[in-house]
C-alpha cells in the first residue's frame, strides 16, 4: 500500500496540470468548434484540392527530411559512437550547440546564405559556376534544407546512443568471418540498431509535420504546410472555424503516422528478434 | 585494414554534417560585423555597429529578452519540480501501466504546438480572459514538461535503487533518504536537464507568435518581426549574442557534467 | 542479539509461489546460512525480514515484536548488500556515521563509534576516501561497518563474498566470522554457494522452490544430504543408479551397472528389493589404488585434470558412468589402470522413482 501511495502522490501534481492545461483544453476546443460548426470546416478542408494539396505537401516534405536526415545522420551516428578520437566531445559540442538555439536564428542564417543575393549565390557567381542566381530561398528545397539542419541532432543523438549499446565485437566477429563492411551493416547493425532508428524518425517525421517557424522563414509567403496555413487562418483570414479543422485534422494525421509506426515496429522488432537468436 | 575502410565514409560524412550544422551559424556571426547592410563575401570591413542597435532598436530587443528569461526561468522551476517526480513515479516501482503513464507524460511533445497554441488562444480570448504573460507561461508549463520528463528518466535508468534500501535499513525515513541520498545523486542530470528545457523554452517562438500582445512579447518573435520590415545585420547581432549563449550553455555543461546525458 | 522467529512466512508474486509457508527459529547470536540456487526465495525471504518486500502471510518476529506491520526504516536489521550499495557521494567515514547521524547522536559519541568500528574491520587510515577510491575488499569493510556500528538486532548478509577474488574470499570469511562473534549478532546469510554456507554458518539452511528442504550443521549437512538434489548441490559428483538385490544378515546386495554389485551394510527395512536407488559419493571420499589390489573395483583413468590442489580423475569402466575421484598428488598416466573403493560409511543412498 504504501508502494502505491508514494506512486500515487509523486505522479499526481504532473498528471493534474496536464489534464488541465493540456488534455481539457485540446479536447474542449474540438468539441465547441464541432458544436459550433459541425463538420462543415472539415469538410471544407477535404474537398478542396487546395487545402489538401498543402496536406500533402506537408507530408512530403516531412518525409523527404525525413529520408534525407536518415542517410546523412547514420553514418554520422556510427562515427560518433565508435570513435576514440580525442577531438569526440569537441564534435559532440559542435552538434549540441545548434540544438540549443532557438529556429527563428538558425533560419535567418539559412536565409542570408540561400538568398538570390545571398552568400551561396555570390559564392557560384564569383566563380562562374553560375550564370544567373539560383532560387533556393522561398522554394520547397530551402525549407527542407531547414527542416534538415533543424532535425539532424535528433536522428544522430537518437541512433548514437543505441550503437554505443552494441558490443563492437559483434562487428569484428562478422569480419572475422568474412564479412564485407557493407554486409556487416545489413546484417549485423541495422538490425540491432533498429530501434534508435524508429525513434529517430518518428521524432524527425512529428517534429518536421509540426514545424512552423522554418517552413515560414524559409518558405515564404506563398509556401503553405499546415502548421503556417493555421496561422494564416487565424490571424489574416480571421477564419477560427477553419484554423481548428486544420489544427485537429493535423493533430490527427501525426497520430495516425504514430500507430503506424508503432504498429509497424512491433511487427520488425518480432522478425529482428527471431533473426537474432536464429 | 578492415577498421580504417569503415572508419573513412562514415568520417567524412560526419565532417560534412558538422560543417552543415555549422555553417548558418558561422555565417550570422561573420554577417554581424558586417558595415554594409547587405551582408557580402568576403567581408568588405568590419563594424560594431548593429550590436549598438541592438539597445537603442525600436523592436525592443531588451524587453523581449527580459520577457523571454521571466517566463523561461519560471515554467523550468515549475517542471523541474513537476518533471522529476513523475519521472521518480515511474521510475521507483513497477506497475502495469507504467508505458501508459511515460507515453501521457511526453505526449505534449507530439502534439503541434501551433495546434495547443491555438486552443489555448481560444480558450483565453472567450472563456477565460488571461494576459499574454500568463498565457504564454502556461503553454510553455505544458510544452516544457516532456524535456525534463524524458531527461529525468534518462538519468534514473541505472540508478541504484539499493542505495535507497541501504538508507531505509540504517533508518531513513523515505523522505530522508530522497533528501539525503537520492536527490544529491540525481542532482547534477536534473540541472542539465533544467537548462535544456530552459533554453527550450527561451528559443521557443511558435507560443510566443500566437499568444503574445503588443505589451507582452518574447524575443524570437522580436526577431523574427523584424525581419519583416527590415533585413539589416541587426539581426545577426542579436543572433550572434543567441549563439554565444547556447555556446557557453553546452561548453559548460560538457566541462561539469559531460554530455553523455544526450545519448539517453 | 536477538531471537529471529519466521513463522509460515509465504510470499507470491502474481501466480508465482516465491516462499512456500517457511519456518525457522534462528537462536540469539548464531549465524544461519539460506543456501540454494537463484530462485530458490532465499533473497526474498532475506527482503520479507527487512521489511522491503511486503510479506503476503505469516510473520516475522525480533525478540517477540511482530515486524510485519513496521516499515523498513523502523526495523532495526542491519543489512549488507551483494553490491555494497555505498553511497558514492559520501566518503567511507560519512557511509558508515550515515545512521549515526540520522539518529541525532551527539558527535562526539558518533566519532567515538566510528573509530571504534573502523578498528574492528579494520580500515584504518581510509576513512576519507570515497567509494571509488577503495578497492572491492575496502568497499566491503565499509559496507560491513556501515551495518554494524547501527548495532542491529539482527545482521543479514547477501552473498558478502561471491564479489571477491579468491584470495580475498579466504581472509574476509575469517574476518566475517570472527566479528560476528565478537559482537554477538544474530546472522541471516543468503548464498548460493555452499563453501561460503558451510565456512561460515553455525547452522545451514537448505532452501528450494520457496521452502525449507533440510537443515543442520554444516557438517551434517555437507555429509548427509536429505535428498539427491541437495547431494547434487553439495558436490557429491558422482550419482550411480543401482538396483538393491538380496538381504542377508545385515548386508545388503547392490546391483550397479556393468554387472558390478557392491555389498553395503545396510538396515532390511531401509529400502524393498527391486527399489531403484542412487548411489551419491563426493569425488574426494573415493579411495585409489593399484588395480590389481585385493577389493578394488578395476577401472581405467581416462582423464587427468591437474587442478594445482589437486588432480581431478575421470575414471571408466567401472560403471557405465565415469566416476570422478580427486587426489592430491597424483602422477599417473591417462589409460592407466587403477583399483578403486567405494568406503559404504561415505555412499549415500537416495530412491529414485
Amino acid at each position: 500500500m504504501d508502494k502505491k501511495r508514494t506512486i500515487f502522490f509523486l505522479a499526481f501534481p504532473t498528471t493534474l496540470t496536464l489534464l488541465v492545461l493540456f488534455v481539457a483544453p485540446m479536447l474542449y476546443i474540438l468539441l465547441v468548434t464541432l458544436q459550433e460548426d459541425g463538420l462543415i470546416n472539415y469538410l471544407k478542408f477535404f474537398t478542396d484540392s487546395f487545402y489538401l494539396d498543402i496536406l500533402k505537401t506537408t507530408i512530403i516534405i516531412s518525409l523527404k527530411t525525413t529520408v534525407i536526415v536518415l542517410i546523412f545522420g547514420y553514418p554520422a551516428a556510427y562515427y560518433l559512437a565508435r570513435t576514440t578520437s580525442r577531438l569526440k566531445n569537441t564534435m559532440m559540442i559542435m552538434l549540441l550547440f545548434p540544438f540549443l538555439v532557438s529556429a527563428v536564428v538558425r533560419s535567418y542564417g539559412w536565409m542570408v546564405i540561400l538568398g538570390t543575393k545571398g552568400l551561396l549565390n555570390q559564392f557560384l557567381l564569383a566563380i562562374g559556376l553560375i550564370e544567373v542566381p539560383l532560387k533556393i530561398l522561398y522554394t520547397p528545397n530551402a525549407v527542407i534544407i531547414g527542416l534538415v539542419h533543424l532535425l539532424l541532432p535528433y536522428m544522430i543523438l537518437s541512433i548514437t546512443g543505441v550503437i554505443q549499446g552494441i558490443d563492437q565485437n559483434l562487428e569484428y566477429a562478422a569480419a572475422s568471418l568474412g564479412c564485407h563492411p557493407l554486409l556487416t551493416f545489413f546484417k549485423v547493425l541495422l538490425p540491432l540498431s533498429l530501434p534508435g532508428i524508429i525513434s529517430g524518425c518518428t521524432l524527425v517525421f512529428t517534429l518536421s509535420m509540426t514545424a512552423y517557424v522554418t517552413p515560414r522563414l524559409l518558405g515564404g509567403a506563398r509556401f503553405r504546410m499546415m502548421s503556417t496555413m493555421v496561422f494564416q487562418e487565424v490571424n489574416v483570414n480571421f477564419d477560427w472555424g477553419l484554423a481548428s479543422a486544420i489544427s485537429y485534422i493535423l493533430l490527427f494525421t501525426i497520430l495516425l503516422f504514430l500507430i503506424a509506426f508503432t504498429y509497424a515496429t512491433k511487427n520488425l522488432n518480432e522478425r529482428v528478434g527471431g533473426q537474432k537468436h536464429a | 585494414m578492415r577498421e580504417e575502410r569503415v572508419g573513412i565514409i562514415p568520417k567524412i560524412i560526419t565532417i560534412g554534417v558538422l560543417l552543415f550544422l555549422m555553417a548558418p551559424l558561422i555565417v550570422i556571426i561573420l554577417a554581424s560585423f558586417s558595415p554594409t547592410v547587405l551582408v557580402v563575401f568576403p567581408p568588405q570591413g568590419f563594424s560594431l555597429e548593429w550590436y549598438a542597435n541592438i539597445f537603442t532598436s525600436s523592436a525592443n530587443f531588451v524587453s523581449g529578452f527580459a520577457n523571454s528569461i521571466k517566463i523561461a526561468v519560471i515554467a523550468t522551476s515549475i517542471d523541474i519540480l513537476l518533471g522529476v517526480s513523475a519521472a521518480l513515479a515511474v521510475t521507483r516501482y513497477n506497475f502495469k501501466g507504467k508505458d501508459s503513464l511515460v507515453a501521457f507524460f511526453t505526449s505534449p511533445m507530439y502534439v503541434p504546438s501551433i495546434a495547443f497554441s491555438f486552443v489555448i488562444l481560444r480558450i483565453t480570448s472567450s472563456q477565460l480572459i488571461l494576459s499574454a504573460f500568463t498565457r504564454i507561461l502556461l503553454g510553455h508549463i505544458v510544452i516544457i514538461l516532456p524535456y525534463i520528463v524524458r531527461n529525468t528518466l534518462a538519468v534514473l535508468t541505472g540508478f541504484n535503487w539499493s542505495l535507497e534500501d541501504a538508507a531505509a535499513s540504517l533508518g531513513a525515513s523515505p523522505r530522508q533518504t530522497f533528501m539525503k541520498v537520492t536527490l544529491p545523486l540525481i542532482k547534477p542530470g536534473v540541472m542539465a536537464g533544467a537548462l535544456l528545457s530552459f533554453l527550450y523554452s527561451f528559443d521557443e517562438a511558435v507560443l510566443g507568435n500566437m499568444l503574445n500582445s503588443p505589451k507582452f512579447i518574447t524575443l524570437p518573435v522580436r526577431i523574427m518581426n523584424y525581419m519583416e520590415f527590415s533585413f539589416d545585420p541587426t539581426l545577426a547581432a542579436i543572433s550572434t549574442l543567441l549563439i554565444i549563449l547556447s555556446l557557453t550553455c553546452i561548453v559548460a555543461m560538457e566541462r561539469f557534467i559531460g554530455l553523455d546525458m544526450f545519448l539517453k | 542479539m536477538a531471537i529471529l522467529e519466521l513463522n509460515h512466512l509465504t510470499k507470491k508474486f502474481d501466480d508465482f509461489t516465491a516462499v512456500d509457508d517457511l519456518s525457522l527459529t534462528v537462536a540469539d547470536s548464531e549465524m544461519v546460512a539460506l543456501l540454494g540456487e537463484s530462485g530458490c526465495g532465499k533473497t526474498t525471504t532475506l527482503r520479507m525480514i527487512a521489511g522491503f518486500t511486503e510479506i503476503n502471510s505469516g510473520t516475522v518476529t525480533i525478540d517477540g515484536t511482530a515486524m510485519n506491520s513496521i516499515p523498513a526504516y523502523k526495523r532495526n536489521v542491519g543489512i549488507f548488500f551483494q553490491n555494497y550499495a555505498l553511497f558514492p557521494h559520501l566518503t567511507a567515514c560519512d557511509n558508515i556515521s550515515f545512521g549515526l547521524k540520522l539518529k541525532r547522536l551527539s558527535k562526539k559519541t558518533i566519532k567515538e563509534k566510528v573509530e571504534r568500528i573502523i578498528q574492528i574491520v579494520k580500515l584504518e587510515g581510509l576513512e576519507d576516501r570515497y567509494p571509488r577510491e577503495l578497492s572491492g575488499g575496502q568497499q566491503q569493510r565499509v559496507a560491513l561497518a556501515r551495518a554494524l556500528i547501527m548495532e542491529p538486532s539482527v545482521l543479514l548478509l547477501d552473498e558478502p563474498l561471491s564479489n571477491l577474488d579468491a584470495k580475498l574470499r579466504i581472509e574476509m570469511q575469517v574476518e566475517i566470522k570472527r566479528i560476528q562473534r565478537l559482537l554477538g549478532i544474530t546472522t541471516i546469510l543468503v548464498t548460493h554457494d555452499q563453501e561460503e554456507a558451510i565456512s561460515l554458518a553455525d547452522r545451514v539452511v537448505l532452501m528450494e522452490k520457496g521452502a525449507i528442504v533440510q537443515v543442520g550443521k554444516p557438517r551434517e549437512v555437507f555429509e548427509n544430504p536429505a535428498s539427491l538434489f541437495i547431494a547434487d548441490f553439495m558436490g557429491f559428483v558422482n550419482f550411480i543408479d543401482a538396483t538393491i538385490g538380496k538381504h542377508t544378515d545385515g548386508e545388503t546386495e547392490v546391483h550397479c551397472s556393468n554387472n558390478q554389485v557392491l555389498t553395503l551394510p545396510l538396515e532390511a527395512t531401509r529400502f524393498a528389493k527391486g527399489d531403484k536407488v542412487s548411489l551419491a559419493i563426493r569425488p574426494d571420499r573415493i579411495k585409489l589404488a593399484g588395480a590389481d589390489d585385493e577389493g578394488m573395483l578395476c577401472g581405467r583413468i581416462e582423464n587427468a585434470t591437474y587442478k594445482g590442489n589437486i588432480t581431478r580423475l575421470e575414471i571408466r569402466d567401472v560403471f557405465d558412468k565415469p566416476l570422478y575421484a580427486h587426489l592430491s598428488d597424483y602422477e599417473g598416466f591417462s589409460g592407466e589402470a587403477i583399483g578403486v573403493y567405494l568406503p559404504p560409511e561415505k555412499i549415500r543412498i537416495f530412491k529414485t522413482t
